[in-house]
């Protein structure tokens, strides 16, 4: 078992690692580009034009003549050993600073969201299943479909528009009190909320399918015992696996919609870095929201192993 | 006392290809402490029948006829009303006793959740399932009652789906092909806990088997069905010692120990039943009246009865 | 935004046995029971009807600008006003059809053939080539949503070729993970293993036997995705990454508008209208498509 787990453990770490590299390379491919924007944020105006002279310098300066392997090479070993991600081309403070800082508000939107996912979507689409066919399970369907449809963000500037300009009574946008949290969390969490919803709903209906159900009613089993006891459980198993890919999901909706709220978390510097070309701070960004979702991901894995007793560890 | 009293039970379930008639104008009954054994080949709409007893037919099908169990009509039940004899009453072992067992339920359990429902604390109710256990032969078993159903091999699962059946003293159990795919040592450890079901509890069992060794030996009446009809009907020795209908005589004469003699053909689909009789192609002795007209039934009492117009002894 | 499309399928029997060429009339008759997906087809075909022909008969010129006319309300020259450049609002909105269903059709094309060329190779070669092409696979699906895109696009620079390149890069994982597990589930059959008997050459056993025998998942996976392709484009030239200005579409539209949400709201409601339905019809053609293909019996029958 331990040594799975170090298989494991070594496999996610690999991924982490090749991950970052994609992301190194692919932001480092055009040299001269990060030269560029690195002059125009130090040397001469954001609008001014830059001289070939001081690509050259700045390219000379920061080794970003050197191949891309041993610039990645640079990159990772002062991450790793020195936890130094760099210096932010806009802000001139250390990436890891801006990271961490930003680290917290995202986990904070991505786990309330989350929340909701499980609250409201699991006993929604077991309710749906339970009452198959009949209006209530109708309705929710269809809200399920059209929710999916809907665009996050614009779901955002609804809700936005709905409570906080017409009716006053949330926030527009900012950080810091729960009323803040409110309408990000839900605008981020109905598309995931609605999917939840109709694969609970489906792996309900598959599971009350089966003979062992048939059984259950054959023993004279109440319906709440066989609906809660069997029922649940077994149609549960494939939901967890798609809660994590959901969180990252969760993550990667939560960039557009921090843009939204001006939510001060990763989401956010991400997109503030791309549109400054900032590159270390686009780079450090994108590899700490792999890792997190790699990581969501690989201990919902070894749940997996857990809750259901047939899989074993190889 | 009758215990059972089966008349013209029609089961039909309407398709979009056609509708398939598994079971027409079935009747029969059983006395209190009787075996009774239903035979036939896969398809002849056996389980359909024992199905339609304990009401867990799929919700497609229609039934038609009556089923009068200790003097009450099992088809004009209210579902609570049913609810309250399965697993008491009436008890099911099912077909599939590997897709029939919750996997996520340890074996102790599966059997301990019936006395949970009915009131009992949960160390009575595993030591009852214990106690069950050894009775069916499964030893030791402190440890079976901690594996699930996966670690069982396909004979014990057999036995613990017999276990959960006569839990609760039932006065009738349908065993619906408790031997299929066992071998033979299962076979034979499955038929002797049958057979003692019959002494602890005298309880009544409808036995729906493929299996002729089985039927003999542990029935005291058996019916013969053919594409869903009754084709023979009588005393266990007589059907074995002087089967008069073809049909019968085919299936005598294909066990293992008379000759292993194959008959040719196939049954009709159920989708399209012929006019006349049903066995006519298949039958070496037929005449043109078989072809033209369906034969009845034709019931003596205490010798039981046979559907066909030319009816031989061998 | 892109999210992973779950496959959820109903059956879990070699696909190869469930749609013969016999059982078109099948086909029919099931798509009759369903009007719900009647409609969408006919929806869809409206919608690319409306693709084809808006930027030819819409009532203004979409990118004319009238700074005189901004932000108007719905009247009788305009039918859901203008935006804050004095464009016609209506008339962007149906020529947005065009790019969103251009773009998405394209990149899922191009995404389905890539991805289904590596699936196919990785399960039926299996070995080292498989454990490499999947590590290949992992490591895109390590990126979740437009992530990927997004870094792409802040590297190359927004525009059409560079959206597609930069979504095609983001979804053909999924495809190539469906295709694999799917040949894997097959290549162990008797007559792919009768084709290898006959001398066939893997090329041709894949081309012939594997990937028509397996493409239906596919095809259920791609319609979905054409809904999520839109919502990735829609997102990302909300942000300004993806469409160059200039060109409708119906992010960006939301995008420049969401400045004006409380005085002139329909500058971002009709554009998001207009994506949620074109996703809708999408997501239910993709829908009905599994539940079609998942049919085979009608009732439970009882041996």
């Amino acid at each position: 078992m331990h040594h799975y787990l170090a298989k494991r453990i070594g496999f996610l770490l690999l991924t982490i690692l090749a991950a970052s590299a994609l992301a190194f390379f692919l932001l480092h491919a055009v040299p001269g580009g990060s030269a560029e924007t690195i002059a125009r944020h130090t040397l001469v105006g954001l609008e001014d034009s830059v001289s070939e002279q001081m690509i050259q310098e700045i390219s000379a300066k920061y080794n970003l003549g050197d191949p891309l392997w041993e610039q990645y090479a640079n990159w990772l070993s002062r991450a790793v050993l020195a936890g130094d991600l760099g210096t932010s081309i806009i802000y001139n403070t250390p990436v890891l600073k801006l990271v961490s800082l930003a680290i917290v508000p995202t986990l904070l939107l991505a786990g309330t969201s989350m929340l909701i996912v499980i609250i409201v979507g699991i006993p929604l689409g077991i309710y749906s299943a339970v009452h198959e066919n009949q209006l209530s399970d109708l309705f929710i369907r269809g809200a399920t479909i059209i929710s999916i449809s809907f665009p996050a963000f614009w779901i955002a500037l609804m809700l936005i528009l709905i409570f906080s300009l017409i009716l006053n009574l949330l926030p527009v946008a900012g950080y810091g009190t729960p009323a803040n949290l409110i309408l990000p969390a839900i605008a981020l969490a109905i598309h995931p909320t609605a999917v939840v919803i109709r694969i609970v709903r489906t792996s309900m209906l598959e599971t009350l399918g089966q003979q062992y159900i048939t059984f259950a009613i054959a023993k004279g089993l109440s319906f709440g015992h066989i609906i809660w006891n069997h029922a649940i459980k077994n149609a549960l198993i494939p939901v967890v696996t798609v809660l994590g890919v959901y969180f990252g999901h969760l993550l990667a909706g939560a960039v557009i919609i921090e843009n939204i709220f001006a939510w001060p978390g990763l989401g956010n510097l991400l997109i503030n870095g791309v549109e400054g070309h900032d590159i270390p701070v686009v780079t450090s960004c994108i590899v700490v929201i792999v890792a997190m979702f790699l990581i969501v991901n690989f201990c919902i894995d070894l749940m997996y192993h857990v809750i259901d007793p047939r899989i074993h560890y190889e | 006392m009758t215990l059972l009293s089966v008349q013209d039970l029609n089961v039909h379930f309407p398709t979009g290809d056609g509708t398939v008639h598994a079971s027409r104008d079935v009747s029969f009954s059983m006395e209190s402490g009787e075996v009774m054994g239903l035979i036939g080949e896969t398809g002849s709409g056996k389980s359909v029948i024992g199905q339609a007893i304990i009401r867990l037919l799929p919700s497609s099908a229609r039934v038609t006829g009556t089923i009068n169990f200790n003097g009450q009509d099992l088809t004009m039940l209210q579902e609570h009303a049913m609810h309250s004899l399965r697993g008491r009453a009436i008890s099911l072992v099912p077909q599939n006793p590997a897709g029939s067992l919750d996997p996520l339920v340890r074996n102790g359990m599966q059997i301990g959740e019936i006395f949970i429902e009915r009131g009992l604390r949960k160390n009575t109710a595993w030591e009852k399932a214990c106690d069950l256990l050894v009775a069916v032969g499964l030893i030791p078993s402190e440890r079976i009652s901690k594996e699930y159903p996966h670690e069982l091999s396909g004979g014990m699962r057999q036995r613990l789906t017999t276990s959960i059946a006569i839990a609760e003293h039932s006065c009738l159990i349908i065993a619906d092909e408790p031997t299929k795919g066992l071998d033979y040592h299962a076979r034979e450890t499955t038929a002797r806990v049958l057979s003692e079901i019959r002494t602890r509890d005298n309880a009544s069992l409808l036995l729906i088997t493929h299996d002729l060794y089985l039927a003999e030996h542990l029935c005291d009446w058996i019916a013969v069905l053919y594409a869903g009809e009754i084709v023979e009907v009588g005393p266990a020795r007589q059907i074995f010692d002087h089967p008069r209908h073809p049909y019968t005589q085919a299936l005598i004469r294909a066990m293992p120990k008379n000759g292993l003699v194959p008959l040719d053909g196939q049954s009709p689909s159920l989708m399209a039943i012929p006019g006349g009789c049903c066995f006519t192609d298949r039958c070496s002795c037929h005449s043109e009246l078989c072809r033209r007209e369906h034969p009845d039934l034709v019931q003596e009492s205490l010798v039981g009865g046979v559907r066909c117009h030319h009816p031989c002894s061998s | 935004m892109s999210e992973t499309t779950i496959i959820f399928p109903k059956s879990k029997r070699a696909p190869a046995e469930e749609f013969r060429k016999g059982s078109r009339n099948r086909l029919v008759r099931e798509i009759r029971k369903r009007p719900g997906f009647q409609a969408c087809l006919a929806f869809l075909i409206i919608l690319v009807t409306i693709g084809v022909i808006a930027p030819y008969v819409v009532p203004y010129d979409p990118t004319a600008i009238s700074l005189k006319d901004k932000n108007q309300d719905p009247s009788s020259t305009h039918l859901f006003g203008t935006d804050f450049l004095g464009r016609d609002l209506f008339s962007l909105t149906l020529c947005g059809v065009q790019t969103s269903l251009l773009i998405a059709c394209v990149t899922v094309a191009c995404a389905l053939v890539a991805g289904t060329l590596v699936g196919c190779v990785a399960g039926y070669y299996g070995g080292v080539v498989d454990e490499i092409l999947s590590r290949c696979v992992d490591l895109f699906l390590a990126f979740p949503g437009i992530i990927f895109a997004l870094a792409l696009l802040a590297l190359i620079g927004a525009g059409i070729l560079n959206m597609i390149i930069a979504l095609t890069l983001s979804q053909w994982a999924i495809y190539a993970r469906l295709m694999r597990g799917q040949v894997i589930s097959i290549k162990n059959l008797e007559y792919v293993q009768s084709a290898r008997t006959a001398g066939l050459t893997n090329t041709r056993i894949m081309m012939q036997h594997l990937v028509p025998n397996t493409i239906m998942p596919v095809i259920i996976l791609a319609t979905l995705d054409i809904g999520h392709v839109i919502l990735s484009i829609a997102g990302l030239s909300f942000l300004g990454l993806g469409i160059p200005p200039g060109i409708p579409e119906w992010g960006s539209m939301i995008g420049v508008g969401k400045e004006f949400l409380r005085t002139a709201p329909l500058n971002v409601i009709v554009p998001g209208l207009a994506i949620t339905v074109t996703v809708l019809v999408f997501n239910i053609l993709g829908e009905g498509l599994r539940d079609i293909l998942d049919v085979r019996e009608e009732q439970v029958i009882p041996a």
